[in-house]
């Protein structure tokens, strides 16, 4: 592996440091905090601190220690976690987040030194909390077993107790003069060992020298930890990761030295660095460590939990696999399908379509795609996490006041979904804040709370994600719009337009309601550029918005962009796909529905509303289709922008998942074609783009009223 | 400033970072020299390794010559410091928590 592929890791885990570091800051804020947050946050900046130190990254290193010193005391019960604490750690996120950015070469470091002030100021200060004294702290007596005991090393014993295949860990930790003089503290670490169940079972002062001769960048100590055996390896080594070169560590099963019949397992011990360098701890003290017997305990719900978290832990083992490999893999479970599906066909025209195996053939298919599709599933916490940053920039610089809650952050969607929904997502929220929510004056006046409420959320309906954002302000003022539009020329002056069909006009290109262009929302652009990326992923999007009260805004997803359900249909002699989205319902229309318009238009009555009936023959001029609507078959489409229309086709054959494959890659791109797929029979069926079909046809067709 | 000495009591505040110890080893040589080191640990806020080695270092140069050492009214930083590093004894200083 090379330094640029190692730095991509690392950058790679400054991210996932983040999100997790923000998801731990936003609890706090939320009033929702235990101990363990406070530690997943110190850990998470410890991360990034020890990756920035190990390639360079001085500026980075240099913040995360600050910040990382006033989270040691917040976590050290040194400093309360007030509103004004909690505001200082978010700035410090944000702009540790910079720094991270800047790393990478995507911006120029920020300025930090107004943060760092406030950081440092923090790690001076006298905490107001009365836990904090100067006065001794008086020993706690040994028979009051609520005050003083070690949570850590009692749940340790315990489940060494329960594991008797598995010895305690004998950690030997000699740090280095190199470690204090790079900024490191040895005693984070020792905490981090006791926090997974370590307790010292010898400190080795020996080297200390008397003060004539003591060096104050010296290292002179030396700890021996016993760390229960129900901690994986791997974990204690962890620990160490960024401080390796510079700290001799030893970690053995601690009955090694006790009997000496396993010296050679490889399994039970390891040096990462310099263990032959190490004095052994005294024998008796490691031999009865080891060989304390614990009556066995049936476990207690806290033992139950720790246990429980344990295995989450290792539920939550992840590998990092290269995104060509996995597109690959996904690619061929795709041919995998059409090859099945084919397979299928063939044996069922020879009448063996019966046959079990193909039934467990088709089942094990579709349960291979399902999973290989997973693979590339994201959760959508990773576009939600930039969403509190967002707001609180846009707190900062419009006044207003903004709670934001945020649901629906697992719910998973196709990762280029992720990557590209971003941009949208971002604008929906500025725009929410910039124009949906009022200022605090406003709002009391209008009888709301001064606080505007904005709501994000994720949630699988349908086959498709919905992700919603909604926000209790003003709504869109429909008069101002549609006069705007008018002033525009994008709509007729005497253009009759709904409620809904009004509030689709803020996504027209270079619509603007804005009475002072802000540098927030751009300058109009934005939400024509919402929608089209929105569609680009096969998506829709639509406004619900009531004057005084509110706007939702919900974007519906694909959760995937390799397969499509759709509706098989023929035209002539062709096989076309129509996905199953676009579709409200088919019909082979009655006598009479529909009607001819005279220049060769047909409209269908579908309930009193007249819909355009669009030839899918005559708009892909493939010709040779059934001219005469009433004995064709009519499938009725909704779209975004034209709102439903009809497409007569000849006949229904089928509905099915079909893989999508790119026709710009083989081919070229071609109007009213989206895609194409293989069929069972082998033939090649190309995917209608319902959109461009009807927006083709709509220009003096549109929706006709009864 | 990391100390201040005032009357034979060696006075310690802050950070006791690296920098710090180094100001402070002269000023606790002085201590021993005249018969008793008394470190006063009220003020300090953050401590680590190099400062929990260089109080052990004093109290080894103290009993060497018979010399008192005491560390008076230590910080709840200070006595969770030398529990972590499990010093607290050696220190003869109260667990924290």
């Amino acid at each position: 592996m090379t330094g640029d592929e190692i730095q991509q890791i690392f950058f790679q885990e400054c991210d996932e440091g983040l999100s997790a570091a923000e998801a731990g800051l936003l609890l706090c804020q939320a009033g929702a905090q235990d101990e363990e947050t406070i530690n997943t946050i110190f850990r998470a900046v410890h991360s990034i601190k020890g990756g920035a130190g190990a390639f360079g990254f001085a500026a980075l290193q240099s913040f995360t220690h600050h910040f990382e010193t006033v989270l040691d005391r917040v976590r050290s019960d040194e400093l309360a976690l007030t509103p004004a604490v909690l505001a200082t750690l978010l700035a410090a996120f944000d702009t540790l987040a910079d720094h991270v950015t800047a790393i990478r070469g995507q911006d120029a470091a920020p300025d930090d030194a107004a943060i760092l002030a406030r950081l440092q100021s923090l790690a001076r200060a006298r905490d107001a909390s009365p836990a904090d004294t100067a006065a001794p702290i008086p020993p706690a007596p040994a028979t009051m077993p609520d005050a003083g005991f070690d949570l850590d090393a009692l749940l340790a014993g315990l489940n060494a107790a329960a594991l008797p295949g598995r010895p305690p860990w004998r950690v030997i930790v000699r740090p280095e003069a190199a470690a204090l003089a790079g900024g490191s503290e040895p005693l984070l670490l020792l905490r981090e060992l006791k926090a997974i169940g370590g307790r010292i079972v010898d400190v080795d002062t020996g080297a200390v020298p008397d003060l004539d001769r003591f060096d104050a960048d010296g290292a002179y100590l030396a700890w021996t930890f016993e760390v229960p055996g129900a901690a994986e390896k791997a974990a204690i080594a962890e620990i160490f990761d960024f401080i390796a070169d510079d700290c001799a560590v030893s970690i053995t099963a601690a009955d090694e030295d006790m009997d000496g019949v396993c010296p050679s397992d490889a399994d039970t011990a390891d040096a990462v660095s310099g263990a032959a360098a190490l004095p052994a701890p005294a024998l008796d003290e490691v031999a009865a460590a080891a060989v304390e017997t614990v009556p066995p305990a049936p476990p207690t719900g806290l033992v139950a939990e720790r246990r429980g978290a344990e295995r989450r832990a290792q539920d939550a083992q992840t590998i990092r696999v290269d995104l060509d490999k996995l597109d690959r893999l996904v690619n061929l479970v795709g041919e995998l399908v059409i090859t099945q599906s084919m397979l299928s066909q063939r044996l069922l025209m020879r009448g063996l379509g019966s046959i079990d195996e193909l039934g467990d053939l088709d089942h094990l298919t579709r349960e291979l795609q399902d999973s290989a599709m997973s693979i590339r599933a994201q959760p959508v916490r990773w576009v939600f996490s930039r969403v509190p940053r967002i707001v609180r920039e846009l707190e900062a610089s419009t006044g207003k006041r903004v709670r934001l809650e945020v649901e629906g952050e697992a719910t998973e969607l196709d990762k280029t979904v992720i990557e590209r929904i971003g941009e949208p997502l971002t604008h929906l929220i500025r725009n929410a804040v910039d124009h949906g929510i009022e200022d605090p004056a406003r709002r009391i006046a209008a009888g709301k709370p001064a606080e505007g409420r904005l709501r994000l959320s994720a949630e699988h309906r349908g086959g498709r994600i919905l992700i919603i954002v909604s926000d209790d302000g003003a709504g869109i003022d429909r008069t101002r719009v549609l006069a705007k539009a008018v002033e525009k020329g994008i709509v007729a002056p005497d253009a009759r337009l709904s409620d809904e069909e009004i509030d689709h006009l803020i996504f027209a290109p270079g619509f603007s309601t804005a009475q002072q262009v802000s540098n927030i929302s751009g300058r109009g652009v934005g939400m024509d550029v919402v929608k089209q990326n929105v569609l680009a992923l096969g998506g829709r999007i639509s406004i619900q918005s009531v004057p005084g009260r509110g706007s939702t805004f919900t974007l519906a997803l694909p959760l995937t962009l390799a397969i499509l359900d759709g509706m098989i249909v023929s035209v002539a002699d062709q096989t076309y796909i129509i996905p199953l989205t676009h579709i409200v319902e088919s019909l082979r229309p009655a006598a009479g529905a529909v009607k001819s318009m005279g220049n060769g238009q047909h409209v269908l009555n579908v309930r009193g509303t007249y819909l355009p009936v669009l030839a899918v023959a005559e708009q892909l001029a493939i010709g040779a289709s059934s001219p005469d609507p009433s004995s064709a078959v009519l499938i009725v489409v909704e779209t975004e922008v034209h709102g439903q229309a009809v497409l007569m086709v000849d006949a229904i054959n089928d509905q099915r998942q079909v893989v999508i494959k790119s026709l710009e890659t083989h081919y070229r791109q071609i109007d009213g074609v989206a895609g194409a797929t293989i069929l069972g029979d082998g033939r090649v069926a190309l995917i209608l783009d319902v959109e461009s079909l009807v927006a083709h046809r709509a220009a003096g067709a549109d929706r006709i009223a009864a | 400033m990391p100390s201040t000495r005032t009357n034979a009591v060696v006075r310690t505040m802050g950070v006791i970072d690296r920098d710090a110890v180094a100001l402070l080893i002269p000023e606790l040589r002085e201590a021993v020299a005249a018969g008793a080191v008394r470190v006063d640990g009220a003020a300090i806020e953050q401590i680590g390794q190099a400062g929990l080695q260089l109080l052990l270092s004093a109290r080894r140069s103290a009993d060497a010559v018979a010399a008192a050492f005491e560390i008076v009214a230590p910080s709840r930083s200070l006595c969770r410091a030398a529990m972590i590093a499990g010093l607290s004894e050696a220190l003869s200083l109260p667990d924290a928590d």
